[in-house]
């Protein structure tokens, strides 16, 4: 055992008893393990994490170079951390230093100059650190890194950013142990695998119970109030704000940015009598951060808010967590009610708005899910080459560097465990000669080798061009919104800003705003009066519904039977499920796991298909052309392809258009030439055009430019999509185009999920129904058609319709 | 192709985003950019130097096609003013052509290499400079009274939207009655929106340049010169 005197001291004084989990991860960092704590917020985990540390450090005199660096995913977190953890050493010469994008050029001077004893950062700001050849001293000494909010990190480019830049700091820092910090998730060792080096040996660490949770749902006085279709769920604004209390406060989360202005619109006029606020992540920064500020202390009543606040600390003041519609995965629902206070002994708690009706059998799925401990499991993400040519560069700006040497450094990380001698040869070879195709890029330079074989830096330009732009966050291509002689408001999507006119009213911030010009990339707006009904829409905003959700959602509707008790009011709930299956079974809709239902009838628009996968839109969006294409294969027609989290439509004004799927509906999701017929289903090189301005960014082919920009750099500037047309003209099996191609399959279709889909479907026999209307379970994807045609038609045509359009729109 | 009236004379706005005037055998382009993949590759941006060789095969195939006496262009032949260097020579020399002669007005990136134009036979004029009835400048914007004016510089491109939809072409556009902007004729750039409410585009769709309202053209001049029929 060992001595826990110093910090435990502190902790007593402070009021708190260490805890069984704090004693695991102490010990375990002070033996030399890695490990992974998987606990809820509120746990402690931030002193479990970093307790063994500040022990030591409680007991020693201040020695140079850094002992722990600190990695969150949020910025706006470092300051709360730096607190956290600058209490228990205030008595002491240890010093703490928050290293963020924010930081002042001042302070990131004297962090180099004079390392901290504890350093907190970001995945982005610790690969800047590293990029600076005075980084081989202050971390030589670092002895444990911790990353914390790893489930959020590891699917992503930023996680793996965050493992190189660990890879690195192993080298210069062989004693160091990694500790990870996660939320509670479904496979542990899977994501603790995924932290630690190849070959390693890690812990896990959990706490020795879970906090149970308990639901509420939000229903109305009569079930007819409730719609079958929508998700704005502004027909239960009079129950929700009957819910709100002066002397509590409630956070509100919606899934889209869009949805999350409109309730707040609606709540600020209704509630007056209360402080509500608005929180998404297109808001400025600082209007963000007075709302942290607000929750933190107490001062708000409601806060309305999206996923933006899903990550992070929790919030003691808040006492109440309300989710509109649903929240799409399980993990997320925790996340969600954690943000509340804890009461000790005291559940986990939410209450659940449904926008339509068939939220109800989500909900009650969730519940199933919930008390079964179904969460949904995470994927780690694989090796990304753009990430992985930016930190090669950053490695070279650290330290000309042996490719033998760095090969075996970056396959130590478990996402480039696979990759080849030959594919890591390719990614140097397109750092020093721009491709594989050596001679398309004569006088070509950023890393060249060197006779002695190190690699290094082709030139100073290179170097701070390269230091400008490390991190691997791309924004969607968005406007700053600005008030004439006034503040940023935040950001809309260019594609949104671009199409208003001068005069034009929509809301934004919760407010209503007058664009008055576009200028220098700035939407420039003033106050306007009265009622605007457009309010930006963001594309990333989407969350899909996760398979795990997915799959308690069918066994719902197979098999009604009374809700888990984790529902608070279930019989009500029950009851109004009970009136719901008497309508749907009117229409004889069937659900099972064991068929694929679709439903044929036809209006006015033509004949409707839809068929119900169930497997959330993000798959449904790669198989509903999917199948529109297999189908005009057979028979020539045009299809209109439309997607929900339950099912696919396709519309065809063609009355023979679905018969090959009444003769051959298994030949249809054959998974054989799956990759091949997808690619000609939908617009492959558009998708890649789009995924490839991230990957151009991380991989440092585009300049966003920065403050006082020289002419020399503004001479660099392009768009990425002039990038990828030139290099898919020219070199159309560029490694970053390979990436580009795999990130459309992994973030636009979820290609594993749709191969296991199809394996699955291949062998399902279908169950026709022809409504002669839409069912309450198609009537969702009739009524938000929510996608839009993929077209295969010619461009002359396709601008013969724009412009027939304006005469329709003018 | 398809036929532009411009300061009472007929023109003939080509795919290629060349301008072609047959009564005086010219041919205008603007904005050629040589070299501007090399400043992209010395700064570590793989971008291949085929564009540059594409961009004047399409120009020497335009000279070939319309058989032209003289070539102006209405600034930017050159992207960088720096680095002069050997491969801007190998461009220049593919310009000196024996039948044609080339007129080159001094755009903004192209200031500092006045020298080696001409030290390449290419004669130099300064922004604007009068042609006939007309001026060729590189700047479409002037102060004062001018000429009609044929410029370059903007690297005109119009966006057409439908609630479904959004297209972008580069175009030949009337910015106002007396200034006609052609497009950029390197492909390796990209260029300033141009609503088509607000602005006469002949947008460069495919193989063809489409007037304003969408449409192919209909009446071709020379049958020699018309494109092969999508």
């Amino acid at each position: 055992m060992s001595d826990w005197t110093q910090i435990e001291t502190w902790m007593r004084s402070q009021g708190y008893t260490p805890s069984d989990l704090q004693h695991a991860a102490w010990n375990n960092t002070m033996a030399g393990c890695h490990q992974l704590i998987v606990s809820p917020t509120g746990s402690g985990k931030t002193l479990a994490a970093t307790g063994m540390m500040l022990n030591q450090l409680l007991r020693q005199a201040p020695a140079k170079g850094v002992r722990l660096i600190y990695i969150t995913p949020l910025r706006a977190l470092s300051r709360d951390l730096e607190k956290a953890l600058i209490a228990p050493l205030a008595d002491t010469q240890h010093r703490v230093a928050v290293r963020t994008g924010d930081t002042r050029a001042s302070e990131r001077a004297a962090i180099i100059r004079k390392p901290p004893a504890l350093l907190i950062t970001t995945p982005e700001s610790l690969s800047q650190l590293l990029a600076s050849p005075k980084s081989v001293d202050i971390f030589a000494t670092v002895e444990q890194v911790v990353v914390d909010e790893w489930h959020d990190l590891i699917a992503s480019k930023r996680g793996t950013q965050c493992l190189l830049a660990i890879a690195r700091l192993r080298r210069l820092a062989p004693q160091l142990r990694i500790t990870g910090c996660s939320a509670t998730i479904a496979d542990p060792e899977h994501a603790l695998r995924a932290l630690i080096p190849v070959g390693c040996e890690g812990v896990l660490v959990h706490p020795s119970q879970q906090r149970p949770i308990q639901l509420h749902v939000l229903l109305p006085a009569d079930n007819e109030r409730l719609p079958w279709a929508g998700q704005m769920g502004l027909s239960l604004l009079e129950s929700v704000s009957a819910q709100l209390r002066p002397e509590q406060t409630t956070l509100i989360f919606t899934n889209t940015r869009n949805q999350a202005e409109q309730w707040y619109q609606a709540l600020a006029i209704i509630r007056s009598d209360l402080r509500v606020e608005l929180h998404h992540g297109s808001l400025d920064h600082s209007r963000r951060e007075v709302v942290e500020a607000g929750l933190k202390e107490g001062t708000l009543d409601v806060v309305v808010a999206t996923s933006a606040l899903d990550l992070g600390v929790d919030y003691p003041a808040v006492e109440a967590v309300i989710q509109i519609g649903s929240p799409r995965a399980v993990s997320r629902l925790i996340q969600r009610a954690g943000r509340a206070k804890h009461r000790p002994g005291e559940p986990l708690s939410a209450t659940l708005v449904p926008t339509h009706r068939l939220h109800l059998n989500e909900y009650q799925a969730l519940a199933d899910a919930l008390s079964a401990h179904a969460l949904e499991p995470v994927q780690p993400a694989e090796g990304h080459l753009d990430v992985l040519m930016q930190h090669l560069v950053t490695l070279a700006l650290q330290a000309p560097w042996l490719p033998d040497t760095t090969y075996a450094e970056i396959t130590s990380v478990a996402a480039y465990a696979e990759l080849t001698r030959e594919a890591f040869a390719a990614v140097l070879q397109a750092l020093q000669y721009g491709s594989t195709h050596l001679n398309q890029y004569p006088d070509y330079q950023r890393l060249v080798v060197r006779d002695d074989q190190y690699v290094q830096v082709a030139t100073p330009g290179i170097a701070r061009r390269h230091r400008m732009s490390i991190g691997t966050i791309v924004a969607h291509a968005s406007m700053r919104v600005r008030v004439q002689r006034g503040a940023v408001l935040g950001e809309v999507e260019e594609s949104f800003a671009t199409r208003l006119k001068p005069g034009d009213c929509f809301r934004f911030a919760g407010r209503v705003l007058q664009c008055v010009r576009l200028r220098d990339g700035e939407l420039w707006v003033k106050a306007a009066r009265g009622n605007a009904s457009e309010v930006p829409r963001w594309t990333g905003g989407r969350l899909p519904m996760s398979q795990t959700l997915a799959h308690h959602v069918v066994e719902r509707l197979a098999r009604p039977r009374p809700s888990a008790p984790c529902i608070q009011n279930h019989q009500q709930l029950d009851q109004m499920i009970q009136e719901t299956q008497i309508v749907l079974n009117r229409f004889g809709v069937e659900v099972d796991s064991d068929h694929l239902l679709v439903e044929t009838f036809e209006t006015r628009d033509g004949v409707h298909c839809i068929c119900f996968p169930f497997a959330g839109w993000l798959v449904h969006q790669a198989l509903g052309p999917l199948l529109a294409y297999r189908l005009s294969r057979i028979q020539e027609a045009t299809y209109t392809v439309t997607v929900n989290d339950y099912g696919i439509e396709l519309l065809s004004d063609d009355p023979k258009a679905f018969q090959p799927l009444q003769d051959t509906p298994n030949a249809l999701f054959s998974p054989d030439h799956m990759v091949q017929d997808l690619a000609e289903a939908v617009n492959l090189a558009e998708l890649m055009r789009r995924e490839f301005r991230g990957v151009a960014r991380i991989a440092g082919l585009l300049f966003e430019g920065y403050p006082h920009q020289r002419k020399s750099v503004r001479m660099l500037q392009s768009s990425a999509g002039i990038l990828f047309d030139v290099l898919n003209l020219y070199d159309p099996d560029h490694l970053l185009l390979q990436q580009a191609r795999r990130d459309v399959f992994q973030t636009s279709f979820d290609l594993p999920r749709l191969t296991t889909l199809l394996e699955r479907l291949h062998h399902t026999p279908v169950r026709w129904t022809s409504p002669g209307q839409p069912t309450p379970l198609s009537l969702p994807l009739v009524h938000d058609r929510l996608s839009t045609r993929l077209s295969s038609e010619s461009v002359v045509k396709r601008l013969a319709k724009c412009l027939r359009g304006f005469d329709d729109n003018p | 192709m398809t036929t532009l009236e411009f300061g009472g004379m007929t023109w003939i706005a080509r795919a290629d985003r060349s301008l072609w005037q047959p009564e005086r055998r010219t041919l205008v382009i603007a904005d050629l950019h040589l070299a501007k993949s090399h400043a992209f590759r010395r700064a570590g941006i793989p971008i291949s130097d085929a564009i540059e060789r594409d961009d004047l095969t399409r120009l020497n195939q335009a000279i070939t096609d319309t058989r032209a006496s003289t070539l102006w262009i209405l600034g930017d032949l050159l992207h960088s003013p720096a680095g002069l260097g050997p491969h801007i020579a190998r461009f220049l020399q593919e310009l000196s052509l024996p039948t044609t002669a080339v007129h080159v007005i001094l755009g903004n990136h192209d200031q500092a290499a006045a020298k080696a134009l001409a030290n390449a036979g290419l004669q130099t004029y300064p922004d604007p400079t009068p042609w006939e009835s007309i001026e060729f400048a590189h700047f479409p914007e002037s102060t004062g009274p001018h000429r009609p004016r044929i410029a370059g510089h903007m690297h005109p491109m119009v966006t057409y939207r439908s609630r479904r939809d959004r297209l972008r072409f580069p175009c030949f556009a009337y910015i106002d009655e007396d200034t006609l902007v052609l497009p950029a004729f390197t492909r390796f750039s990209g260029g300033s929106d141009l609503n088509p409410r607000q602005v006469t585009c002949y947008p460069i769709v495919a193989d063809q340049v489409l007037s304003p309202d969408g449409t192919p053209p209909t009446i071709e001049l020379d049958a020699e010169d018309s494109p092969c029929a999508d």
